[in-house]
């Protein structure tokens, strides 16, 4: 061995690189010291480490509670939790995001951005000229464009609404976090109201039934398998949308399905498409057309009106403006009786059928549950309004196994709820630095969710909404942390367009996806799986608390966007503020003691922080005969006045005088018809085919795309376009093939499944498939992978709510016949 | 066992241990992260005598000039953005076309399908662990990839492990083909390409390579003869 070689073993127990080794195409010493890249002076370093043991660690997710099995600190598998009454599939999908290709593996500045400053080729956003930047540069580019657009344009540019299906845990919620960080840095921002999914329903529900409903317990499933005899499923399919929750999923409603289907209860399923609940239930399929709800809704309530079937006494006591809504129902005021007829004309459901469906509900305990899909459409307010109306003409509201229900349709709504003490979470500062998250004193703003697009084409504007008007601010700067608008949001040139406008775009992400690559800035954020945090299990159940357990070292560059939010705030010189000196552990722990002090005061003892986080195991909570047997709105029956409901008059108001005094032409006082912009066979519409666009089956709106599990669904690697047997025929097209979808908005390229179990006008195509044009920096561009919200249009349910209306729209297929492009938004290898 | 100091291999005889530790660092170096912005052609000119070398050494002197043109072939401010662009669009996934993407476990499908940390992860996370060795703290890459499997092979060829240099020969033997066959499908006649086919010829040579390294002829050829 020769001197040198000796000197090497010397200096690579630090680091293995030759002595004489300088780093090729790195430049002089100069350059490097000029780079914004972060580059490690060696890869290796001496000292092995030691192999560890295979490991299973408890944690949770959307889609439920899990062991990840670790082994060498990779994610081998993810098993369901033992006690998952119905893991879900797409726990495969979840383990995948750690490892998939199109994480976003550091941080990167668009080029254009980066070299010429805020608002350079705003076209170019999408095109993929990204620069590999540290987190030191990434991070100081961020805080000083918040600082300048703050000083330049005021707070109110700076949008953080950031809406999303963030990752769940009572710390790493980075929509609270990324206000946390504004609120202490003072400089306030506009923030966003309501959300993608009931945006329609939590707005009119107030005046209707006195509070949102739609994420609020419904009359639990051992009731129903008690006492119903009919569960009617309108637009409405649990069996799909259960898989997941907000928090993390508990599945009990699976085990709600087996009673009731025990219990021998008869179902109905109102639906475009044979859903899995349906078929789960060999049920009944009834298919109306499309935004045809309300007609149908009202020609069974004008056969209960005319055949005395309805319940005036429940009317009398527990309603107010029936008496105004009768002469819309049947005729005096327009001239046209919404009978079973007129009901048949627009919905295509026979009208004999509509009468016997109004004398089914009637004579049977009746359960009308009803979905989001309706209200997910022009005017969507009227078709929850209209459920109420004739759940309140039936009169078993309040009784068991009766009424309606607005919350079974997902994450197990009528699972019965646990006696739980409720998990803290970390709060946004709000009011504490002199900024805060929505309308208030200091100005700040906040804009209906679905209205980003509007605000960015209208700066300046006013916006009707919910009885008040907005001013619409001028908003140069984004940032997203935990969403995906360029999946959820409608009219994806429109939004294009409107994107062109901003300055500056921010995305906290853990994978590519097509909001990612239209910013400016993205920050590479760990999977739910590289850090430790803490939840509730089901969000109706509340069953469990859940220690979210590190699974694996974060990957990649990524880091937390605790940490993330942490150093922005710090260079705006409140990172102390922000942390409050606490680390991860700190917090988890503190929001678990918080807990165990309620916990105490409900009489149960919860054990010590370390012993439940170190059992590996959700601890349990135990579940009351009261509310094992939950009825909706029983104490309101039983005493009207002492439970009086949260309306203006205590009551369900099928008319109300608030609405009335808006004096909205898209939204009136009571449940009317009101035709869309477009539907099927809607008398101003151009092309054929509806589309449905229901929450996706394989995924949780575009989360899990970017996985493997896509290939379980997909076709011909784009998404599925199903279609009936006669639509393909008149077509020429065959199951497998790749059609062409378009209408006036877009176009996109999907993968044809043709089948029976879609009713014959319309389409289905899952929303929440990743945007891929084949050409970027072009507004209309083909989609190649197949994003249904190319299609869907960009305009408000009404005045009253400003929600989405993802599920209005229709369109066209045509076979596609020229050359196919690759799809290449998953960045997958060849 | 040393080598003698190989001042004019002939073509056709095996490369020195010392050029397949030389080609093999100053490839992970290309592969590991995209240059400086900075860089300017003055700084890439210093490769060329380093390149005529390796292409001598690996037999490989056609992508040894490709690599030279493709340095000069760019105006001398513009190297380094045009470099880093490259880079960025070839392995970071984020272009118009697909990554190829520089790890193992992509190329190593398993039951379902390529995706990131595979179970070459682990093994080379073994293998590290036979060269008493780890993944510095400072760098966030899995060990599988390609930068730190060819840091490792020049490792282990210092350290004369040639039991471990063989295996780490034959592990990227089994995916640098198709790797590099994609990337020069994505960037024909482009620089990374060109540094594909000098792997290729890196990895055809260490598999047939003498099995002893002289750490002291690497140092010296690094410090003298083209440094």
């Amino acid at each position: 061995m020769s001197d040198k070689t000796d000197e090497l073993k010397v200096i690579s127990t630090a680091e293995v690189a030759s002595p004489g080794r300088r780093r090729f195409l790195q430049g002089s010493v100069a350059t490097m010291a000029a780079s914004s890249l972060p580059l490690s002076t060696s890869l290796l370093s001496r000292g092995a480490q030691a192999q560890t043991g295979k490991q299973e660690i408890v944690s949770g997710c959307h889609w439920g509670v899990f062991k990840g099995v670790v082994e060498d600190g990779r994610a081998v598998e993810f098993k369901p939790w033992a006690k998952d009454p119905q893991p879900t599939p797409m726990l495969e999908g979840v383990r995948d995001s750690i490892y998939s290709a199109s994480r976003i593996r550091y941080p990167m500045v668009r080029r254009a951005w980066l070299e010429q400053g805020p608002g350079a080729d705003p076209a170019g956003r999408g095109d993929g000229d990204f620069v590999r930047v540290s987190w030191e540069k990434a991070t100081e580019l961020v805080a000083n464009e918040i600082t300048r657009v703050r000083n330049e344009h005021g707070p109110n540019s700076l949008f953080a609404g950031s809406y999303g299906w963030k990752s769940p845990g009572k710390l790493h919620n980075c929509r609270t976090l990324l206000s946390r960080m504004l609120n202490l840095t003072g400089g306030g921002f506009t923030s966003s109201i309501g959300d993608y999914s009931t945006g329609a329903a939590q707005v009119i529900l107030p005046y209707v039934t006195g509070s949102i409903e739609v994420y609020e317990q419904c009359t639990t499933y051992p009731v129903l398998a008690e006492n119903t005899d009919l569960m009617v499923f309108w637009g409405c399919n649990p069996m799909n949308n259960s898989q997941i929750s907000w928090q993390v999923a508990d599945h009990g409603a699976f085990a709600g399905f087996d009673q009731l289907k025990k219990a021998g209860v008869e179902v109905i399923s109102v639906d475009p498409a044979k859903t899995e609940t349906c078929e789960y239930f060999d049920g009944e399929w009834v298919a109306p057309k499309p935004q045809t709800d309300v007609a149908l809704m009202l020609g069974i309530a004008h056969t209960l009106y005319s055949e005395d079937l309805h319940d005036q006494e429940f009317l009398d006591r527990y309603t107010s403006g029936f008496d105004d809504f009768k002469p819309y129902l049947i005729g005096e005021t327009d001239g046209q009786p919404k009978d079973a007829e007129w009901a048949a004309d627009i919905s295509g459901i026979d009208a004999e059928k509509i009468r016997e469906l109004a004398r089914r509900f009637a004579n049977s305990r009746t359960m009308l549950s009803l979905g989001y899909a309706t209200q997910r459409q022009h005017h969507g307010e009227q078709s929850t309004w209209m459920l109420v109306t004739l759940a309140c003409m039936l009169g078993q509201i309040g009784l068991p196994g009766g009424g309606y229900g607005l919350s079974y349709h997902y994450s197990s709504g009528g699972a019965p709820t646990h006696e739980s003490p409720v998990l803290q979470s970390i709060g946004d500062a709000a009011g504490s630095g002199g900024g805060l998250s929505v309308e208030n004193e200091t100005g700040d703003s906040a804009i209906p969710v679905a209205r980003l697009v509007e605000t960015l084409l209208n700066p300046g504007g006013k916006m009707d909404f919910n009885g008040g008007t907005i001013d619409l601010p001028k908003i140069k700067m984004a940032y997203w942390a935990g969403g995906n608008p360029f999946a959820h949001h409608q009219d994806r040139n429109e939004m294009l367009e409107a994107w062109q406008t901003l300055d500056t775009f921010v995305v906290n992400d853990f994978q590519w996806t097509a909001t990612a690559r239209h910013a400016d800035i993205v920050l590479p954020t760990t999977t739910t799986y590289e850090r430790n945090d803490i939840e509730q299990v089901g969000d109706y159940a509340l069953s469990h608390i859940v220690p979210m357990k590190k699974i694996v070292e974060p990957q990649f560059e990524a880091r937390n966007d605790f940490d993330i939010f942490a150093d922005i705030a710090g260079k705006l010189g409140k990172g102390r503020e922000f942390t409050e000196g606490r680390t991860e552990m700190d917090w988890i722990r503190g929001f678990y003691e918080g807990a165990k002090i309620e916990s105490r005061a409900k009489g149960m003892e919860m054990p010590v922080f370390g012993v439940f986080w170190e059992s590996n195991e959700p601890l349990a909570f135990p579940l009351e005969d009261e509310q094992k047997h939950f009825v909706r709105h029983q104490d309101f029956r039983e005493d009207p006045i002492l439970n009086a409901l949260g309306t203006a008059t205590g009551k369900f108001e099928i008319y109300s005088r608030a609405v009335a005094e808006y004096d909205y032409d898209d939204c009136p006082p009571h449940p009317t018809w009101l035709e869309p912009i477009e539907r099927l066979d809607g008398p101003t519409t151009v092309y054929p085919l509806a589309i449905a666009s229901n929450h996706p089956h394989g995924r949780l709106h575009s989360q899990l795309c970017g996985t493997s599990f896509r290939e379980t669904y997909a076709v011909q690697n784009r998404e599925p376009c199903w279609m009936n047997p006669k639509d393909a025929g008149e077509r020429d097209i065959q199951d497998g093939d790749v059609v062409r979808v378009y209408n006036n908005r877009g176009h996109i390229l999907a993968g044809a499944v043709v089948t029976e179990d879609l009713m014959p006008g319309v389409i289905r195509i899952q929303e929440g498939g990743w945007f891929d044009p084949v050409n970027p920096r072009e507004i209309g561009s083909l989609c190649r992978y197949g994003d249904v919200n190319n299609l869907t249009p960009g305009i408000a349910t009404s005045k009253l709510s400003q929600a989405n209306c993802g599920q209005t729209g229709v369109a066209d297929v045509e076979k596609f016949t020229d050359d196919l492009p690759e799809v290449t938004v998953f960045s997958q290898p060849s | 066992m040393n080598q003698p100091a190989v001042s004019d291999t002939p073509r056709e005889a095996m490369p020195d241990t010392a050029a397949l530790i030389a080609a093999a660092e100053w490839l992970s170096d290309v592969f590991r992260a995209p240059p400086p912005g900075e860089l300017h052609q003055a700084d890439a000119q210093q490769e060329q005598p380093t390149l005529r070398w390796l292409g001598r050494q690996l037999d490989a002197e056609a992508p040894a000039r490709a690599l030279e043109d493709a340095l000069t072939r760019q105006p001398p401010e513009g190297l380094g953005v045009h470099l880093q662009r490259r880079y960025t669009a070839l392995f970071e996934g984020i272009f118009q076309h697909r990554a190829v993407l520089p790890y193992e476990s992509a190329w190593q499908p398993g039951a379902d399908g390529p995706a990131l940390g595979g179970p070459s992860v682990a093994s080379m996370d073994a293998t590290l662990r036979a060269l008493d060795l780890h993944v510095s703290e400072d760098c966030c890459e899995p060990p599988d990839h390609l930068a730190i499997e060819l840091e490792a092979l020049a490792t282990a060829l210092r350290d004369g492990q040639t039991a471990t240099a063989d295996d780490l020969t034959q592990r990227l033997a089994s995916w640098v083909p198709p790797f590099n066959e994609a990337l020069n499908a994505r960037d024909a006649n482009g620089f990374y390409a060109a540094a594909g086919n000098l792997l290729t010829a890196l990895i055809d040579r260490a598999g047939s390579a003498p099995e002893t390294a002289d750490t002291a002829a690497v140092n010296e050829r690094r410090q003298g003869e083209y440094a």
